[in-house]
């Protein structure tokens, strides 16, 4: 082999070296471009990802304040070190809570991509990740009244109960105080979540919106309404068949106290009395009860952004114990609150507002209730206003106060509903304290809510 | 056709390499800016610093070379440049606390390179009194079997420490490199006519595999198998550009492979790295969490990157030295870690072309084999931080965190721009 051979044969080798090097740094190039591209988003999606976390402790969650602008909730410290707080303790069922170990309920839940800035705008957002502008939400503002819900809270015992107060205007039901005890500091919730999730009277269910009660004899006045609106019975009229106790696993209910007879539908009304509402349902069938609990919402869970959703109720089987809400339905406080606004209204079902703006203006008013007008109303509004009259007043307050047996145990719960001013009512009101018969308690507490609010 | 053009004109290889040294000084200087903005929220001397020293040592090298060398290759010393300046900035982001040694380092680093490219080194010593350099680089491996620490207080006890100097450290593995790309060079210049020519090369080889048999022993017994992988591959490429035959890069890998096999057995970093390579998942939190977020910081970086300071590439453990690259991509993105490979695929280019146009055998096995240590190094780690590769725990030469990493870099850069310049204006 001459020298020129060898130089050229040396540098084919050089060649082959050379280009088995480049062309493995051209691999190394594929398989960047595969993890930064193509598989980018469904890696940095998965849950063990460090930097999921980062950002979202580095988000300035919007603030959370009442309908006169006072806060609720807020982020506070900085960038790297970020913390919610609440002013206003025990406010969890209300506001309900942000954590990042535990994750958000309540408005923060249902507004958590307000509250976290989220945005749809492609441009904004691509802009924000460029220049890593922290990512800053929206405020929500509540209709919720800070005063009264602290009122609220004050007045409601520690004991199982809950508590809603409505402002109703037009056709809507703005929630001016929602309690439920026990409750939670969302403050301290990090430190007591596992407390709270063992704790059998389950503190951090919303009684409010997702405590399942049987409602008794809470149904009488909706019953009465519909079947007085569907002109089968005039409330001055004499009932036929008499007021006498019935009997219900071994408890015995009866008439809070003996009307005068001959008894009218409006004595029974007033005095609770059991057995005429046991007939009444007895002739309306399932069916019938089944149409007038859903003309009154009492068997689909309201719209809200908090957690409305509850299992399942099982068919209406007994029109008798139906007639006296100790069959099959179930009810929250926040639906009977609804349908008792039905009646202290026109008996149109007033839709449930827990916000009224979203943004950092408070002007963003959210749209009010426009398709309210296409809702079937309940029962008519001379029939609200009929019924109205024969509620039991007290002082400037229209009421309805019941024990009902709820549970398989028998326990009786104290439900109070009320509406205020009687004349013109803006206000209603409904309580439930769990395993008390102590009625007056529940209604010394409405009547003194009720006046704080109609001050 | 060759891969490899001359390229003849003084004036403009100057130019070329004023215009890409400034290039690299515009990077460098734009991201020390940003991250002193980004962490500090102002312009603080402390992110300045490191940038100043690398601008000085990059002119004066760039001065120097201009006037002892004007026909050196004028790609070279900005490539070199361009990721000692990348790797400062990393280790300031990283690993701030290390970024006073690394400076020193990279200034040693400069000097040495400087030193051997102006000062004609004897190359001829080199050459001849191979089996004594290399011998002298397996006693100083040998040293740590002893006397090895490792300065992180936890795994393969790789360093000696300095006498005197104080808390520095030396791993000698990283000049057994140099002198074994020295010994095979030498070794092969020696005796590539009677490899090629004979039809029984064994015997021929026999002095050669006892040597680099000792090194890959040392090393393993050391667990330091990235550097054993390192040795396999520019032997087996050596190997090849002597004899022509690629019976020997078959056989080689197939040895490779059997001795992957048994050390996966053998060693439990083998098996692991193995292990987290071919399904990291599973084990995301504990065996895997290395590589699995070292995926993470790629995907994270997408096309355009973070940005620097504002990425968390902290997450990977080690991050300032052995997933510098992962930190990169995160930081700098596709665009970024593209940037790095293009930067290595052409040192690689211009270190092959280096060899094509030596005009003597060993200068030209020398060339070739420094050129495919780095690249081999090079694609060892960054076929690792990409799950492309198991891991091998080696260093992205001139950007790692590691002062005996960057000093013999340093030394080997220095060699190639030497030999650019002694065989291009020969040539010419």
């Amino acid at each position: 082999m001459t020298e020129l051979e060898q130089k050229e044969s040396a540098l084919v080798k050089i060649h082959r070296v050379t280009a088995v090097l480049l062309l493995s740094f051209v691999l190394v190039g594929a398989t960047l471009v595969y993890w930064s591209v193509v598989q980018a988003e469904a890696i940095l999606s998965r849950e063990d990802n460090p930097r999921l976390a980062e950002a979202e402790l580095r988000i300035q969650r919007g603030q959370i304040l009442d309908r006169n602008g006072i806060l609720l909730a807020e982020t506070v410290g900085e960038p790297d070190s970020l913390d919610r707080v609440y002013p206003l303790a025990n406010s969890g069922p209300a506001v309900g809570y942000y954590s990042f170990r535990h994750g958000t309920a309540g408005i923060e839940e249902g507004f958590n991509d307000v509250l976290r800035g989220e945005t749809d705008n492609l441009a904004e957002e691509v802009h924000r990740q460029l220049l890593h502008l922290p990512q800053i939400g929206q405020a929500v503002y509540l209709t919720l009244d800070a005063t009264l819900q602290q009122k609220a809270e004050s007045l409601l015992p520690a004991s199982p109960s809950a508590l809603i107060l409505l402002a109703i205007e037009d056709n809507n039901a703005q929630i001016l105080a929602l309690v439920s005890h026990p409750g939670y500091d969302p403050n301290l919730l990090d430190d007591a979540f596992e407390t709270l999730t063992a704790d059998e009277q389950a503190p951090l269910l919303n009684r409010v919106s997702q405590g399942q009660y049987q409602p008794g004899r809470v149904l009488q006045p909706f019953i009465l309404a519909a079947v007085v609106d569907q002109g089968a019975i005039a409330m001055r009229e004499p009932i036929e068949g008499d007021v006498e106790a019935v009997s219900l696993n071994g408890q015995v209910i009866e008439c809070l106290s003996p009307p005068a007879l001959p008894a009218t539908w409006s004595a029974v009304l007033q005095h609770n009395c059991p057995a005429p509402m046991m007939t009444l349902g007895d002739q309306l069938g399932t069916s019938g009860l089944d149409q007038i609990f859903a003309d009154f919402g009492l068997t689909q869970p309201p719209e809200l952004p908090l957690n409305t959703e509850t299992p399942p109720l099982a068919p209406l089987a007994d029109p008798l114990l139906a007639g006296i809400g100790q069959d099959n339905l179930l009810v929250t406080p926040l639906q009977v609150a609804l349908a008792w606004a039905a009646l202290a209204t026109d008996g149109r079902l007033p839709t449930a507002q827990l916000v009224m703006a979203v943004g950092n203006e408070r002007s963003s008013q959210l749209s009010s209730n426009a398709e309210a007008e296409a809702v079937t109303p309940a029962i008519s509004p001379p029939t609200a206003q009929l019924m109205r009259l024969h509620l039991a007043q007290t002082d400037n307050f229209l009421e309805h106060t019941v024990p009902a047996l709820s549970g398989p145990e028998g326990q009786t719960d104290a439900w109070y509903l009320g509406m205020a001013p009687a004349n013109a009512p803006r206000y209603a009101l409904v309580i439930v304290m769990e395993a008390t018969k102590d009625l007056s308690a529940v209604e010394g507490m409405g009547r003194a809510l009720l006046a704080a609010a109609d001050q | 056709m060759s891969l490899f053009q001359l390229e003849d004109i003084d004036e403009i290889y100057g130019r070329y390499e004023a215009i890409l040294l400034l290039i690299a000084a515009g990077f460098v200087v734009t991201n020390a800016l940003a991250l002193s903005l980004v962490v500090e929220g102002f312009v603080h001397w402390r992110h300045l610093f490191a940038p100043a020293v690398w601008l000085l040592a990059m002119g004066a090298a760039h001065f120097l070379l201009r006037h002892f060398k004007p026909g050196h290759d004028p790609f070279l010393l900005p490539i070199i440049g361009l990721l000692n300046g990348w790797g400062l900035l990393l280790i300031d982001r990283l690993a701030a606390n290390f970024l006073g040694r690394q400076v020193v380092w990279m200034v040693l680093s400069t000097a040495v390179m400087l030193a051997i490219i102006i000062v004609p080194p004897d190359l001829r010593r080199l050459r001849d009194y191979r089996y004594t350099w290399l011998t002298l680089g397996l006693l100083l491996l040998a040293a740590t079997l002893l006397f090895g620490v490792n300065p992180s207080g936890f795994g393969a006890e790789l360093w000696l420490p300095l006498p005197v100097i104080g808390r520095v450290f030396f791993q000698p593995s990283e000049l057994l490199k140099l002198l074994l790309v020295v010994f095979l060079a030498s070794y092969f210049d020696e005796r590539e006519p009677l490899l090629r020519q004979s039809k029984r090369p064994f015997p021929y080889l026999a002095p050669l595999l006892l040597m680099w048999g000792f090194c890959m022993m040392l090393l393993v017994w050391q667990r330091d198998l990235g550097a054993a992988t390192l040795f396999f591959i520019v032997f087996l490429a050596l190997l090849y550009l002597a004899t022509g035959d690629r019976r020997y890069i078959g056989g080689g890998l197939g040895l490779l492979l059997v001795a992957s096999v048994f050390a996966y057995y053998l060693f439990d970093v083998v098996a692991l790295r193995v292990d987290a390579w071919l399904n990291p998942w599973p084990d995301a939190e504990n065996r895997a969490f290395q590589i699995v977020q070292s995926l993470y910081a790629l995907a994270a970086g997408g096309v355009g990157g973070q940005g620097i300071g504002q990425g968390f590439p902290d997450y990977i453990p080690v991050v300032h030295s052995d997933f510098a690259f992962a930190a990169i991509a995160e930081e700098w993105g596709l665009v970024g870690s593209l940037g790095v490979v293009a930067c290595f695929a052409l040192l690689a280019y211009r270190g092959m072309r280096v060899a094509a146009l030596a005009r003597r055998p060993f200068h030209q096995y020398l060339a070739a084999g420094i050129t495919i240590l780095f690249t081999a190094q090079t694609l060892l780690i960054m076929g690792g931080v990409t799950r492309l590769l198991p891991l091998t725990g080696v260093t992205l030469p001139f950007v790692s965190y590691g002062g005996s990493s960057l000093l013999i870099s340093g030394v080997m850069g220095g060699l190639l721009i030497y030999l650019s310049a002694e065989d291009d204006r020969g040539i010419r």
